[in-house]
């Protein structure tokens, strides 16, 4: 954690940051991880033989607010990401505080989704769109949960002035993942509930 | 590994060679256009489509959110080319792995549900 401190950093002869560059290829290895699970839930897409259905059960309003709240945390994050380089610390504080509660936001609204499916009869063993769909929602949902941890330990760094501009770049990474766990729900959104069974 | 180097930088607050800009602006204007987007996705899924069109537009749409995201918020239109490679590639790699798996479960051009 010394170089967390402000200490020498070390770049590679390409000119990236080591800890950028693994954020990047952790998110590529991770565009393996969710698209397996898109592909299987596509591959059993409308193949369950009992219900419920996913269109008895869908609230497109309720989930597109939902989406529509992690959209809009990405640009909080995208500003907390821009504030740091430019040195602004309070606004940095505020835009992760408002980035960590978008993202509980919707995970809270996940777990009522959940909820309310599993009150209607939909589990994960109840047929094959209820095994596809908690796996791959609730795999989403995790990573959006660390993203969510990860976020609250950068305020709380920050708070402690262990987190000061010299560190834009920590920002920047867990930013990265922010905004990779926003894309795969753009697509989870599309495939998942818009897209006609 | 052996024969990458490391070079020593005086606390650099981001990338090397990054230039500080207030991209506040930008930022907003890409939001903005996600959330337009995005409202044309759902009222997509109200209006009566042809069942194909429908598909298609909304994976155009789909795809517009996905891209300007990764262009704009991650930064990759401004980064190192290296590094659009480095996500760009298991991308188009697990695109193609997702149509062959549909393909060989007969769901690449989905008939429709069996209910």
């Amino acid at each position: 954690m010394a170089h967390v401190h402000g200490a020498a950093e070390h770049y590679t002869s390409t000119g990236i940051h080591p800890s950028k560059l693994l954020m990047w290829l952790f998110l590529g290895s991770d565009c393996f991880f969710f698209g397996s699970l898109i592909a299987t839930y596509q591959a059993y897409r409308g193949q369950s033989l009992t219900g419920p259905h996913p269109h008895e059960i869908f609230n497109i309003p309720y989930t597109s607010i939902s989406a529509f709240v992690l959209l809009m945390s990405s640009l909080t994050m995208a500003l907390a990401v821009n504030s740091i380089r430019l040195g602004n610390m309070p606004a940095t504080r505020i835009w992760l505080l408002l980035t960590a509660m978008l993202g509980s936001i919707f995970v809270g609204g996940q777990v009522f989704e959940f909820t309310t499916f599993v009150h209607k009869g939909l589990t994960l063993e109840v047929n094959l769109f209820g095994t596809t769909f908690f796996v791959l929602t609730g795999f989403h949902g995790t990573h959006v949960t660390v993203g969510i941890l990860i976020l609250l330990s950068l305020l709380f760094a920050s708070l402690l002035g262990r987190l000061t501009p010299r560190q834009a770049l920590t920002v920047e990474v867990a930013g990265l993942y922010w905004h990779f766990v926003d894309i795969v729900w753009v697509v989870i959104f599309t495939v998942v509930y818009l897209l006609p069974y | 590994m052996a024969r990458t180097e490391h070079k020593k930088k005086p606390d650099p607050p981001a990338e090397v060679g990054s230039e500080l800009h207030d991209l506040t602006v930008t930022y907003i204007q890409v939001a903005v256009v996600l959330a337009v987007v995005t409202l044309l996705e759902v009222a997509t899924y109200y209006v009566a489509l042809a069942r194909g069109l429908t598909i298609s537009v909304l994976l155009v749409l789909s795809a517009i959110k996905f891209a300007l995201v990764v262009l704009y918020f991650m930064h990759l239109k401004f980064d190192n080319r290296i590094l659009a490679f480095v996500f760009s590639g298991p991308l188009l790699m697990m695109i193609a792995v997702g149509i062959a798996i549909m393909a060989l479960f007969g769901t690449l051009l989905y008939p429709g549900p069996i209910w």
